[in-house]
C-alpha cells in the first residue's frame, strides 16, 4: 500500500466519522492516528462531549469489535481481564474472557477505579496479552484502549499512576464544540439522529480488520531521516532538563513520537516524515508524561506550556533560520 | 558580526552609494543644464523708430504737454508723484555701503555666479562701491543657473570660464541653522566612518575566513557536519545568486535549499512569516492562511524541497529548475521595483529642482538679501524715505487701496487672473511697475522684452529734471512697444537705449474713465539690484522717476499668492505639487511592496510575573485538590477565634460561652446560633488532620468571616 492509498483511506474514515461527530475533527484525527500507530489513547474531557460515541462510531467504521467498561470504585481486575470460573458441566475451571478481549476497548472514566483495577490493564496495553492463573492469553489484533477521564471532578477518583499514563500513546484533550458545530449537532438530532443506532444514520463500514492491519503495517515503510530522529531525541531530551519539569518523558515517549510522526506523514500522503509531523504530535504524546515541579504547578504552568517552550527552543532540522 | 547585521550594513552602504550616485548625477545635470523652462523666448528686435511726439514738462503749470500733439482732446496726465525733483541719495548710499561686504576692498567676498552679469556695472559703481570691482575679479561661487545663462554677454562668458577654474563646492541651504549644519556634517562624517569600518571589517573577515578554510581542511563528512555553522545568508538576491552558482557546480541539493531559503526570506522581509529556528515549513505555510494565493505556491515549494531533504527523491537539475520557476514569481516584484526606483530617482531630481529655485530665491526673493543681486539697498532707501515697504505673500484678489505702488519683481510668475487683478488695480489709480522676467502678458502690458545691447541709457528729453543723469543698464535687454494694443494711448519711454526704449510707461484708465493709473515696464529687475543702486545715477533715477514718494509700496515676487487658504492650493502655488506627489507615490509603492505592517509583527511580550491573587487561587486549588478543606478551616478558625477574643473580650482568656455571649450582644444575633458556629470551629481546630466536608468547611469559614466583619473587619 502506498502513501496515497493510505491517505485516501484515512480521509474516507475521517469523512465518515464527521457525519456523526461534529466539531471534533482534531480529536478524531488524533485517535485515528494513535490507533494506526498501534497505540492507546487517553481522552480527557468533561462529560457529554461524545467520547463514547466517538469510539463506537470508530469501531463501526473500522469494522472492529468494541466493548465498554464503566470504571467504578468497586470494579475488580477480573471484571476487566476475565477469570477462571467453575463449569459444572465440564466439572472444571474454564476461562471466561473479560471485556478486554476485544479490538477497541472503551475504558470510561478510568480514574474512578482504584490503582489495583487500573493496573489490570497494564499487561494488556503493553504486551497485548492477559495472564490469569499463570496462563497468558493474547488479545485480538488490532487492540487499542481508548480511556476517558474527567478533568474537573477529583473527589472519589484515583489519579492514574505514571506507569499507566506512560502506556497511553497520546492524551487528547476534548473541548466544547464551537457554536456552529453545536448548532449542527442539534440540527442532526432534529433530523432524527440516534447515537444508539448508528446503522440507521447510514454510517458505513469503510475498513475491515484485515485492511486496518495492512494500514498499520504500511507505516513501517515510512522513511525517517536521521535528522528527524535527532529532532525527536532532542525534543524528548529537553523535557528532562526543563526547569519546570520534575520528571521528563521516557524513551517510550520517543518511540511513540516517532510512530505517531510516521502515521501523520502517511495520512498526508507522504512516504517520509518531516519535522512538522513531529511537532504536530509532540504535545499529545508528551503532555501526560511530564511531572511538573510543585512550584511550577503553583505558578499555574501546565505541561502544555512546557512542551510549547521546548518546541520553541528545539532546532528544526534543515531550517532556513 | 551576525549575518543579519552584515546584510543590514551592506544594504545601508549600497543605499548610501546609490544615493550619492543619484545626487551626483542630479548635481551634474543641474550644472550642465542651460535650459530654463520658464525663460521667455526673446523675439528679434525691430528697428527702433523714436516716437514722433514727446512730452515736455511745463514748470509753470506742473503738467506735461505733447509738443507734437495737435489733438487737444487728449491730455496726458502724468503720475501723481512725478516729478519729485532730484532727491539726493548719496548720503543714504554711503550708509548702505558700510553694510555690504562686497563693497569693502579689504574683504575677500566672492560673488555668486548668478550675480556675475552685474559685474558689468563695476566701473560705474567704482566710486561708491570700490570693493565691487575687486570682488568681480575673484572667482565666482555657486553653480550656473538658467538665470545666469540668460544674462548672456561678456559677463556670462567670463563667469563660465571662472567657474571652470573654480571647482564646485558643496553648499548647504542657507535656511539651515548653525546647529543644523554642524549636525549635518557630523552625520555625514559618521556615515562615512561607519561605511569605512564596515567595509574594512568585511574585508578582514573574508580574509580570515579564507585563511581559516585553507587551514581547516576537513577530511570526512562527520567533521564537516560538526563544523561550526557560518553566518546565515538573509539577502534574497544573494541567496538566489548562490543557488545559481551551486546549480552550475552540480550541487542541486544545496541550490534547492538556497532557493527555498530565498523564498522564506522574502516572505519574512514582507512581514508575512517570522523565520525562527523552531518553525517548520508547515508553520510557515499556516502563517499564510490569510493569503491563499500565496499559500498554495509556498506549500508546493515546501513539499518539493521536503521530498529532497527528508524523502527519497534525489536532487536534480529538473527539480531545481521547477523550484526556481515557482519561487521567482513570488520573490520578484519587477513592476513594483521599477516604481520604487523611479520614485527614488525622481525624488532627488525634484529636490534638485528645489535647489535651483533656491538659487533664484537668493537673487530675487529675499528683501534683506545684501548680495550684488539682492535688493536690500533699494528697500533701505525706500524706508529711509518713509515709504512703507511690504512683501506681499497673500493673493492679489484683495489689493490694499492704501498701496500706491506695486513692484512685480524677480522671477514672479503670475497667472492671467493675477495680471488682470493687478492691471485693474492700476486702472483705479495705482502705479504698477513690472520688472519680473517670467510669464508676462505682453499684449496686456503693451510692451515686450527684446534682446539687444543697451549700454548707455538716457532719460528722454521731456523729463528735463533728469536730463544729463548717467544711467547704466545692468543687462543687455530692452523693451519694444507692442503694436496694435487696444487702449494704449500715451505709451512712452522713461529710459531709452540707442536702439530702443529700456523702460516704458503707459497710462491705464478705468473703463468708466473716472480713474487712471500708471504702468511702468522694465526688461527685468536688475535695475533694482544692490549693484545697480550704486552705479552712476541709477539709484536716484529709479527712486525718483519710477517710485517717487508713495506712502506704501508692495513687492510682488515668486512668494506672492503662496499664502492660500487651502493647504492643497498653497502646495500647488508653491510648486511643491510634484514633490508631494512623488512622496505619496513613494509611500504608496512602499506600502504595496512591504504590506500593511510598518515593522515585523510580533506577539506582545508575555507577562512573566503573576498577580498575588493568582498565587492565592493556585494555592487554594492545590488545597482543594488535596481535599484539605478541614486543615484550612482549622487554621482560619484558630486565627479568627483569637481575633474575636481580642475584639469582644479584650484578650481575656475565657471559654466559648463567654465569647458567644459577647459576640451575640455585639452583633445582635442569638447566642445559640453564635455558639453553634464557635463550637464547630473549635472542633475543626482540634481535628485538623481528619477528613472534612468541603462544603461544610467553607460554610463555617464564611460564618466566621461574617462575625469578624460585624465586629470590626475581616482582617
Amino acid at each position: 500500500m502506498n502513501a496515497t492509498e493510505f491517505r485516501n483511506y484515512f480521509e474516507g474514515v475521517k469523512r465518515e466519522m464527521s457525519r456523526v461527530l461534529v466539531g471534533q475533527e482534531e480529536v478524531v484525527e488524533h485517535v485515528l492516528i494513535a490507533a494506526l500507530a498501534r497505540g492507546h489513547v487517553l481522552i480527557e474531557g468533561v462529560p457529554g462531549l461524545g467520547k463514547t460515541l466517538l469510539v463506537r462510531a470508530l469501531s463501526h467504521v473500522l469494522g472492529c469489535d468494541f466493548k465498554r467498561i464503566q470504571f467504578t470504585p468497586d470494579l475488580m481486575p477480573s471484571d476487566v481481564t476475565g477469570g477462571n470460573i467453575f463449569d459444572q458441566q465440564q466439572n472444571g475451571f474454564v476461562f471466561m474472557p473479560g471485556p478486554v478481549f476485544t479490538q477497541l476497548l472503551l475504558a470510561d472514566e478510568i480514574n474512578r477505579a482504584p490503582a489495583k483495577t487500573q493496573s489490570a490493564l497494564l499487561e494488556a496495553m503493553q504486551d497485548r496479552s492477559v495472564t490469569a492463573d499463570g496462563v497468558t492469553r493474547p488479545l485480538p489484533e488490532p487492540f487499542a484502549v481508548i480511556a476517558t477521564q474527567n478533568p474537573v471532578e477529583s473527589q472519589g477518583t484515583y489519579p492514574l499512576p505514571e506507569a499507566q499514563l506512560d502506556r497511553f500513546l497520546v492524551k487528547v484533550e476534548v473541548s466544547h464544540p464551537s457554536r456552529d458545530a453545536e448548532r449542527q449537532i442539534l440540527m442532526n438530532y432534529l433530523n432524527g439522529f440516534d447515537p444508539s443506532a448508528l446503522d440507521r444514520v447510514g454510517l458505513q463500514q469503510l475498513l475491515s480488520v484485515e485492511l486496518f492491519l495492512q494500514l498499520q503495517q504500511a507505516l513501517q515503510s515510512i522513511r525517517v531521516d536521521n535528522e528527524i530522529v535527532n529532532y525527536v531525541t532532542d525534543i524528548v531530551a529537553r523535557t528532562r532538563s526543563h526547569r519546570s519539569v520534575y520528571l521528563g518523558a521516557s524513551p517510550r515517549a520517543s518511540i511513540g513520537l516517532l510512530h505517531t510522526s510516521r502515521a501523520k506523514a502517511a495520512t498526508e500522503g507522504r512516504d517520509f516524515v518531516v519535522p512538522d509531523d513531529v511537532k504536530a504530535f509532540a504535545p499529545a504524546v508528551l503532555r501526560h508524561r511530564l511531572v511538573l515541579h510543585p512550584d511550577a504547578e503553583l505558578e499555574g504552568i501546565s505541561p502544555d506550556d512546557c512542551i510549547d517552550s521546548i518546541l520553541r527552543e528545539a532546532l528544526v532540522p534543515r531550517t532556513a533560520a | 558580526m551576525t549575518g543579519g547585521r552584515l546584510t543590514y550594513c551592506l544594504v545601508v552602504s549600497r543605499l548610501l552609494l546609490t544615493l550619492v550616485f543619484v545626487l551626483s548625477a542630479s548635481s551634474a545635470r543641474a550644472q550642465n543644464d542651460d535650459y530654463d523652462p520658464y525663460a521667455e523666448p526673446l523675439p528679434a528686435p525691430k528697428p527702433y523708430n523714436p516716437p514722433p511726439s514727446d512730452y515736455q514738462y511745463d514748470d509753470d503749470t506742473g503738467d506735461y504737454y505733447d509738443t507734437n500733439d495737435n489733438d487737444d482732446d487728449y491730455v496726458y496726465e502724468p503720475p501723481h508723484y512725478l516729478p519729485h525733483g532730484s532727491y539726493a541719495i548719496d548720503a543714504d548710499l554711503d550708509d548702505e555701503v558700510s553694510k555690504l561686504p562686497w563693497c569693502d576692498e579689504a574683504s575677500e567676498y566672492r560673488i555668486h555666479i548668478a550675480d556675475s552679469h552685474l559685474c558689468k556695472l563695476e566701473d560705474a559703481a567704482l566710486d561708491r562701491c570700490p570693493g565691487f570691482k575687486a570682488a568681480c575679479a575673484r572667482p565666482f561661487v555657486g553653480r550656473l543657473t538658467p538665470l545666469q545663462a540668460r544674462g548672456g554677454g561678456e559677463g556670462s562668458g567670463e563667469a563660465k570660464k571662472k567657474e571652470e577654474r573654480e571647482p564646485t563646492r558643496l553648499e548647504l541651504p542657507k535656511a539651515m541653522s548653525g546647529f543644523a549644519q554642524v549636525l549635518f556634517w557630523m552625520l555625514v562624517i559618521a556615515g562615512v566612518v561607519v561605511l569605512i569600518v564596515v567595509i574594512a571589517r568585511n574585508l578582514s573577515r573574508s580574509q580570515k575566513e579564507k585563511e581559516g578554510a585553507e587551514a581547516l581542511q576537513l577530511e570526512d563528512e562527520e567533521e564537516l557536519a560538526a563544523a561550526p555553522k557560518g553566518p546565515v545568508e538573509t539577502d534574497v538576491e544573494r541567496l538566489l545568486n548562490r543557488a545559481r552558482a551551486e546549480a552550475d557546480r552540480g550541487e542541486f541539493g544545496k541550490a534547492m535549499d538556497d532557493v527555498y531559503a530565498a523564498l522564506l526570506r522574502h516572505l519574512d522581509g514582507n512581514g508575512l512569516i517570522d523565520i525562527h529556528h523552531s518553525s517548520t515549513n508547515g508553520d510557515y505555510v499556516r502563517s499564510l492562511r490569510q493569503q491563499p494565493d500565496l499559500q498554495r505556491p509556498v506549500k508546493e515549494c515546501a513539499r518539493q524541497v521536503e521530498r529532497v531533504q527528508f524523502g527519497t527523491e534525489a536532487p536534480s537539475a529538473s527539480g531545481y529548475r521547477s523550484l526556481l520557476e515557482r519561487v521567482l514569481p513570488v520573490v520578484t516584484r519587477g513592476g513594483m521595483l521599477l516604481l520604487l526606483v523611479a520614485a527614488c530617482v525622481g525624488l532627488p531630481l525634484n529636490l534638485g529642482a528645489c535647489d535651483m529655485q533656491q538659487e533664484e530665491q537668493n537673487q530675487y526673493g529675499d528683501l534683506g538679501d545684501d548680495s550684488p543681486g539682492g535688493m536690500s539697498v533699494f528697500v533701505s532707501l525706500l524706508e529711509e524715505r518713509g515709504i512703507d515697504v511690504e512683501h506681499r505673500k497673500r493673493g492679489l484678489a484683495e489689493l490694499d487701496e492704501t498701496t500706491q505702488v506695486i513692484l512685480v519683481h524677480g522671477p514672479a510668475q503670475l497667472d492671467g487672473e493675477s495680471w488682470d487683478q493687478l492691471l485693474l488695480w492700476a486702472r483705479k489709480g495705482g502705479t504698477l511697475i513690472v520688472a519680473n522676467h517670467r510669464g508676462r502678458p505682453s499684449e496686456k502690458l503693451g510692451a515686450r522684452r527684446t534682446a539687444g545691447e543697451c549700454k548707455n541709457l538716457r532719460v528722454p528729453a521731456r523729463l528735463s529734471a533728469y536730463a544729463g543723469k548717467l544711467v547704466v543698464a545692468p543687462d543687455d535687454r530692452r523693451m519694444e512697444f507692442e503694436e496694435d494694443v487696444e487702449g494704449t494711448p500715451g505709451a512712452r519711454s522713461l529710459l531709452e537705449c540707442d536702439l530702443g526704449p529700456y523702460a516704458v510707461e503707459r497710462r491705464l484708465s478705468s473703463p468708466d474713465g473716472l480713474t487712471s493709473g500708471t504702468l511702468i515696464v522694465l526688461p527685468d529687475s536688475d535695475m533694482f539690484s544692490n549693484a545697480s543702486m550704486f552705479a552712476a545715477n541709477n539709484g536716484e533715477v529709479v527712486l525718483n522717476l519710477f517710485i517717487g514718494s508713495p506712502d506704501k509700496l508692495e513687492i510682488v515676487d515668486r512668494y506672492t499668492v503662496i499664502g492660500e487658504t487651502s493647504p492643497l492650493a498653497a502646495v500647488a502655488k508653491g510648486q511643491l505639487l510634484p514633490l508631494v506627489l512623488q512622496l505619496f507615490l513613494l509611500a504608496g509603492a512602499f506600502f504595496l511592496w512591504r504590506g500593511a505592517h510598518f515593522s515585523k509583527p510580533r506577539d506582545p511580550p508575555e507577562a512573566n510575573r503573576r498577580a498575588f491573587e493568582e498565587h492565592v487561587r493556585a494555592l487554594g486549588g492545590q488545597y482543594a485538590k488535596a481535599h484539605a478543606s478541614r486543615l484550612v478551616l482549622s487554621n482560619y478558625a484558630a486565627w479568627a477565634l483569637e481575633r474575636l477574643r481580642e475584639r469582644v473580650l479584650a484578650g481575656r482568656k475565657s471559654g466559648l460561652i463567654d465569647l458567644a455571649a459577647a459576640l451575640a450582644s455585639r452583633t445582635g444575633r442569638s447566642e445559640g446560633e453564635v455558639m453553634e458556629i464557635l463550637v464547630e470551629c473549635e472542633a475543626a481546630r482540634e481535628s485538623s488532620a481528619g477528613p472534612g466536608d468541603a462544603a461544610r468547611d467553607l460554610r463555617l469559614m464564611r460564618e466566621l468571616e461574617r462575625l469578624l466583619a460585624e465586629t470590626g473587619g475581616t482582617r
